[in-house]
Formats: C-alpha cells, structure tokens, sequence
C-alpha cells in the first residue's frame, strides 16, 4: 500500500472549494434591484459559482437586517431574493460571507404608504400632488378614490395624476388600513403648495401613514390633520414644509436636519415630534416651531431673512443672546426652555409681538430699558399690543421702565403694553 | 396713560378683547376699559356676561 502525503495551499479565505472568496466578490461587476422585481437582488460577476448559496450572504435595507429568503444562479448572475420588497430610495447593502459589502444601486421607483381609519371611517380626505411625469396611485381594499369633495361620485381604487398643474382628488378608506402605492415617487414635485394643503384629513377622514424621506424631488410639502408622518424632511424641499393640525393626530418623528435652502417651515402639532440638535436653514423667511414635543436645541441667531417667528412648546431649547432677526414681522416666543436674552427685537413692521415665556433669568430694569428704548427707536411699525414677560420688577417697575414705556408707547402708536412675569 | 397690576387674571377691552392669565402691570390708554379677576371662573363669567 502505497502513502501519499498531501501538501495544500489553502489560503485565507478559500473554503474547501479552492476558491479565493475575497478575491471573488472582487470581481463583482454590479449589484442592482429593479422596479419590475424589487425582492431580488441583482449581483452580476464575470462568471458565475455555483456553490455559494442565500446562507452566504446578508443584506440590510435602511440599516436594518432584511432575510435573505433564497438565492440561485444563472451565469454569472445570482439572485439574491429578500424576504419583502425594496421601496423607493431605500438603502440596500449586501454583506457577503467575507465581511465584504456592496451598496445595491436601486432601481425601485414605487412607494407604498398606508392609509388608516379614523373615527367612523366616512370622512373624506382631500389629496393634492403635482407630478414631472404621469404616475399612479393606487388603493388597497379598504379604502377608494372619489372625483367629489362628498366622496360619492366616480369611486375607484387608482388616480392617474398627469404632469402639468397641481392635480386634486378626494378618498375616503372606511375600514382598518389600506395601502396607497405611489407608482413613482421620484415624479412628486409637490404634494400641495404655499396655498394649498396637499393632504387634507379632519374628523372620520383617514391618516395617512409616510416616510416623507421618499419625496426627494419634492419641493413642497403641507399636510393638515391626521398624519403619521416619519423620516426626515428631504433636502429637495425649499417652498414649504408645513405639518399643521393641533386639533388632530398629527405626527411626524424626526431628529434630522431641515431641508438646508427651506424658505418656509410650519409645524404645528402637539404630536410632532421634531427633536434636531443644530442650526435650522440659514435661508428661512418664516419658522412657526408649535407643540409639545418639538424638542429642535440650538445654540445660535436665527435666520437673518425671517420675518415671521413662532417659538411655542416647552420642550424647545433655542438659546441666544444677540439680536433677533432685523425684519422679525411676527414674533412669539413662549417655552419654558428658550433662553432669548438679546435687547434688540429688529426693524421690521411687526403685527404681533409677544415675549411671552423666552428667557430663563427675568430680566433685570435695566435691561427691559434697553429693550424698550430699541423699541422705540426701531424703524417699523408695531402692534397696537406688546407683551414682554420675564421681568424681575413687573410688580413695581421703577420710573425709567415707566417713563420708557409712555415714550414706546407715544412714538409707536401703541395701546397697550403687558410687562408680565 | 394708567397702569394695572394684575396678579392672576385681566380683561382688556381695547381694539379686541385680551385676556391676560400671568401676573402683569398693564399699562394702557386710559378710555381703555381694564379688569382685574382672581378666578379664571370669574373671567369667565364676565366673558359670557358680556356676550349676552
């Protein structure tokens, strides 16, 4: 009996089938997921191994692990299928069994949203979109489109919204859930407009459930009522993004930054759980920031070009010392944790001013003299009411905040000024 | 010009009606009717006085 002893190169890397994996996914030419099948991940190699199977390859979408439910191979091309479908804009990375990754280019263009019942389910929601290229939007069971703002006429489950000027239609989704598959979500330049809610849904009327992360070529964005808004606002916005219904369930949870060229920003909701830690858009014109559960912090001016400013909610930590914006038109400040403590209020023609609750420390005398007097002398109008709260004297103020306050009052045409606690 | 100190609650009738709920001096013009309340019952009562 003859002995043969074998020596082997094995190197790092290479199973039992003599191949080099790493030098392998090397070789990978691309990597895709497309409209037509958006479960299937496309990794193409310049030829194909056989042997590797769906347990030799992971994937995330978003960051989160997404199963790899099978694989199989055709050529050079395996097919990884994931265990649910890619949407629109989602981020997909493939982990191969080496640690190697690849970022999966993705094709997807439909987004599905869902539609809930509220109430009794017979309100009627009012929808507004303003599309580059016809898309379509279609219903799941529950829920149907209808021509009339009664929500009777002309039902059906899709709404083909053609290209050209802002398009409306009306649905109503009377029981559970329903889902609102978005055709293409890269064709949605505005859902409403700077005069126009684009998603309109009071009582009985359905929510809408929306990543609103996948309207990334939109430039507007306005919902009043029932929404369950998630992921941050997309940098394509710069008209508006207004997210308004205090009287309704009216959420949105993010912690990201706003749109950087946003000119107009309207949130107002005691559910709107908006949480940035940082500067918000240095081209603002007017911020409306209302609710509880806005928690934006940032230490810093506001936008030099705002005009109107509403800063109401206790969990609010916008912390200043400087002036505020020089054409501030509109002015409330009122939570618990803004710290506002500059003296000068800027030149604008103002409507409304009310300082109601905006710094931490009351303001001494001296100091609501210098504001009074830069009042006095600012360069627009102002109300026919002002209110200043935080003042340490407001009890007893001396007779300079007296005398300052009949001089603004004088010279500015005022009725009434409210110094508060 | 006079000028109120309210502690808890005022009326102010100028131009439109405010109500004021936070200890405040007002300092208004005097054909400017103000009122001062101690219950937020009070203004409201005085609120729907006023509407009958």
């Amino acid at each position: 009996m003859g002995i043969r002893i074998g020596i082997g190169s094995l190197k790092i890397g290479q199973g039992s089938t003599g191949v080099d994996w790493s030098s392998y996914w090397a070789t990978l030419i691309s990597a895709t997921v497309g409209n037509a099948a958006p479960t299937d991940v496309v990794l193409t190699f310049p030829s194909g191994q056989p042997s590797l199977l769906a347990t030799d390859i992971t994937a995330t979408v978003n960051g989160v692990a997404r199963g790899v439910s099978s694989a199989s191979w055709a050529g050079g091309v395996w097919t990884v299928v994931l265990a649910s479908a890619v949407e629109y804009a989602d981020v997909v990375v493939v982990t191969f069994k080496t640690g190697q990754t690849k970022t999966v280019t993705n094709n997807v263009l439909t987004y599905t949203a869902l539609l809930t019942k509220t109430g009794t389910g017979g309100g009627v929601s009012t929808l507004r979109m303003q599309v580059s290229s016809n898309i379509t939007i279609t219903l799941g069971a529950n829920a149907k489109f209808y021509s009339d703002a009664g929500g009777t006429a002309n039902e059906s489950a899709t709404w083909t919204i053609t290209s050209g000027a802002l398009r409306t239609i009306y649905l109503k989704c009377t029981t559970g859930t329903a889902t609102f598959a978005i055709s293409d979500c890269s064709k949605i330049i505005r859902w409403g407009s700077t005069s126009s809610e684009g998603w309109d849904s009071r009582e009985n009327s359905a929510s809408i459930g929306l990543n609103i992360s996948k309207l990334n070529n939109a430039i507007c964005l306005r919902t009043f009522g029932n929404v369950a808004l998630t992921g941050d606002a997309p940098a394509s916005i710069t008209e508006l993004l207004r997210i308004d219904g205090i009287a309704y369930n009216t959420s949105w949870i993010s912690n990201g930054p706003l749109p950087p060229n946003l000119l107009n920003l309207y949130l107002n909701s005691n559910q709107v759980a908006y949480g940035y830690n940082g500067p918000i858009p240095a081209t603002l014109q007017s911020m409306h920031m209302q609710g509880a559960l806005i928690a934006w912090k940032y230490t810093g001016a506001l936008p030099v070009n705002n005009g109107y400013l509403v800063l109401s909610g206790a969990n609010i930590e916008w912390t200043h010392n400087g002036n505020l914006p020089n054409n501030t038109s509109y002015c409330i400040i009122d939570g618990a944790k803004i710290n506002w403590t500059g003296l000068n209020v800027g030149n604008g023609n103002s409507s409304w001013f009310s300082l109601s609750n905006y710094r931490i420390s009351k303001m001494s005398s001296a100091d609501m003299v210098t504001l009074l007097t830069q009042m006095t002398g600012r360069t627009g109008t102002l109300p026919a009411t002002i209110t200043i709260n935080d003042y340490a004297d407001y009890a007893s103020p001396p007779a300079e905040v007296v005398t300052a306050v009949n001089t603004l009052k004088a010279t500015k045409g005022i009725t009434t000024v409210n110094l508060g606690a | 010009m006079k000028q109120v100190l309210a502690m808890n609650y005022a009326v102010i009738e100028a131009e439109e009606i405010m109500i004021l709920n936070h200890p405040t001096t007002i300092f208004t013009n005097d054909d400017v009717p103000v009122s001062v309340y101690d219950t937020e019952d009070e203004v409201n009562y005085r609120c729907t006085d006023e509407t009958k």
